[in-house]
């Protein structure tokens, strides 16, 4: 460590620099802007109190889009979960077989996010689509209010299988192998060696995939405007996606910010959370 | 023991068929033609195998060019991007100086804020800067990479400080110093940084969607989903792009699993 007076703050000018302009300025300007009625062109106009916040709970469009977050949120997380988990304990054994496996289920990651919803739009294909033609049934994917959701959390869950599962397996490979030799001398059997030893330390990593899906699932808006546009009848439009949709089509700009800020509230407090148990399991490597 | 490894080798054959079942298919659509597609019962195989699609795509429209932009905006947007987190880690790493402590938490910060609400302000800075439907203007958002400051930070701060005091005796400068020891010393955790910085940026979907307009500007990722084939039912060359840009990361991702792997272990790669 030295001591100088001018070159660290030129090294980290740049840094800094990219934070306050493409970070905090905006950060800041969304939430002062959440607080005043905003022009057509972005300029402040009046001040609106908590008119713009007030304004979200009458809004039924929101409304709509918070309970579509909600929805995609309580059946992509716990799904993505046990798929991710179940994957793992099916191939975490190294065998020949089962690095063909580990490759195959890394490939999700190599598909573009824009490319993977394309072409489940196309598999999805009312009448016509591989999908239906697969499992034998007729089902209006992306027409039907009630299954388009359904076909919005497969496409989440194909979008972060791959790396989820990448983390997990690495997570499982670098296990503390102490305790494990000991069950097994101990004449445990391999069931027993997963679920009371192997899961458990590796539980800080499962706990990190569980906080980064739950994020997702808050934030997730652009696979959902490829693949269904946040139809039908705005039955998959979600929270960013009505944040961009007030910010951009409509130039509403007051209650986009007040929508930005409600989600930045309820993202801080999940990636605090996160970065938490991303600390344990840090220190768990580190043993 | 047997039938147990029997049944979850089947299992996780089941579970990577339809994992796999996407890859087949977008890879056989890719020559289908546009009657294809319209078949009931959906084929799986093309009725014939045809490469035109491949050419078509490579050829008409603007799919090369889209190609293009991502290559231009990802490799600058990573050299950029790899090179100012070194520059604060390094700063972070290897000097004492007043609010050091503030500005790693300023950096730190940034990633309890999602990129994703800050569309419309950045967007009118943009603007207003007059650099939308520019390589700048798409790049500009994802020059900041906080975690790959942390870990390069915790990273350049394991390497013994010795090393770097016998330096300065010698009278060796911070250039020498950076490109001759450190850069050397942090090949793998910068080699992983600018395959993840590849990657990120190369996927971005939103911030490149609102600063472009023209096609001339548009990236992959947007481009791909506005090629002009889909209103025709003629998708063949749709799919054909999708597999055109697959292969490429295919290739890098089996080729780089281990490092991969090993990046994931020590934490790289949390964002």
């Amino acid at each position: 460590m030295i001591k100088a007076r001018f070159k660290p703050y030129l090294l980290l000018a740049p840094a800094i620099l990219l934070a306050l302009v493409f970070t905090y300025a905006p950060f800041i300007k969304a939430i002062v802007s959440s607080f005043f009625n905003v022009r057509l062109d972005g300029s402040l106009g009046s001040f609106a109190r908590l008119g713009n916040y007030a304004g979200l709970l009458d809004n039924q469009i929101f409304i709509q889009s918070l309970w579509n977050t909600f929805r995609f949120m309580v059946f992509f997380v716990p799904l993505n979960l046990v798929l991710i988990l179940l994957a793992v304990v099916l191939t975490e054994r190294q065998t020949k077989l089962n690095s063909v496996y580990q490759t195959m289920f890394m490939l999700p990651m190599a598909m573009g996010m824009s490319s993977m919803a394309l072409v489940f739009k196309y598999m999805y294909r009312p009448g016509i689509g591989i999908v239906n033609r697969l499992i034998g049934v007729d089902v209006q994917w992306t027409n039907d209010a009630g299954a388009a959701m359904t076909s919005v959390v497969i496409l989440g869950i194909f979008l972060d299988f791959g790396l989820d599962y990448l983390l997990l397996l690495a997570a499982m490979r670098n296990l503390d192998k102490a305790p494990i030799e000991a069950a097994r001398l101990d004449g445990a059997g391999e069931w027993k060696v997963l679920t009371r030893i192997k899961l458990p330390l590796a539980s800080p990593t499962i706990f990190f995939i569980l906080f980064i899906s739950i994020k997702d699932a808050l934030l997730i808006s652009a696979p959902i405007m490829v693949m269904t546009e946040g139809g039908p009848f705005r039955s998959t439009q979600t929270l960013v996606y009505y944040y961009y949709i007030e910010a951009f089509r409509n130039s509403n700009h007051g209650t986009a910010s007040a929508v930005a800020v409600l989600t930045f509230l309820v993202a801080a407090i999940i990636t605090g959370l996160s970065m938490i148990v991303d600390k344990r399991s840090v220190h768990y490597a580190d043993k | 023991m047997r039938t147990s490894r029997f049944i979850m080798a089947i299992l996780a054959g089941m579970l990577a068929l339809i994992v796999l079942f996407p890859f087949a298919y977008a890879l056989m659509a890719s020559f289908f033609a546009p009657a294809d597609f319209a078949t009931s019962p959906a084929p799986f195989l093309p009725s014939q195998w045809r490469w035109g699609n491949y050419t078509r795509v490579l050829t008409q429209g603007w799919f090369p060019t889209y190609i293009m932009n991502s290559l231009v905006t990802g490799l600058l947007s990573t050299t950029i991007r790899s090179l100012v987190a070194f520059l604060a880690a390094y700063a972070f790493s290897h000097f004492r100086f007043r609010f050091s402590k503030a500005a790693y938490l300023a950096i730190v910060l940034t990633l309890f804020i999602p990129g994703d609400l800050l569309l419309s302000g950045n967007y009118q800075l943009i603007q207003d800067l007059h650099l939308l439907d520019s390589y700048i203007g798409i790049i500009s958002t994802s020059l900041l990479g906080a975690s790959q400051i942390i870990m390069l930070t915790a990273f350049m701060r394991s390497i013994p400080t010795s090393i770097h005091e016998s330096a300065l005796m010698d009278g060796t400068g911070d250039w020498d110093y950076s490109v001759h020891i450190l850069v050397p010393l942090s090949r793998a955790v910068i080699s992983t940084f600018l395959l993840q910085g590849f990657v990120s940026m190369f996927n971005s979907y939103l911030w490149p969607l609102i600063v472009t307009n023209s096609p001339a500007k548009r990236t992959v990722q947007i481009g791909i989903t506005m090629l002009g084939y889909a209103e025709s039912l003629d998708l063949g060359p749709v799919f054909a792009a999708i597999i055109i840009v697959f292969i490429p990361f295919l290739i890098t991702f089996i080729a780089m699993r281990k490092r991969i792997m090993e990046a994931l272990r020590q934490g790289y790669m949390n964002t």
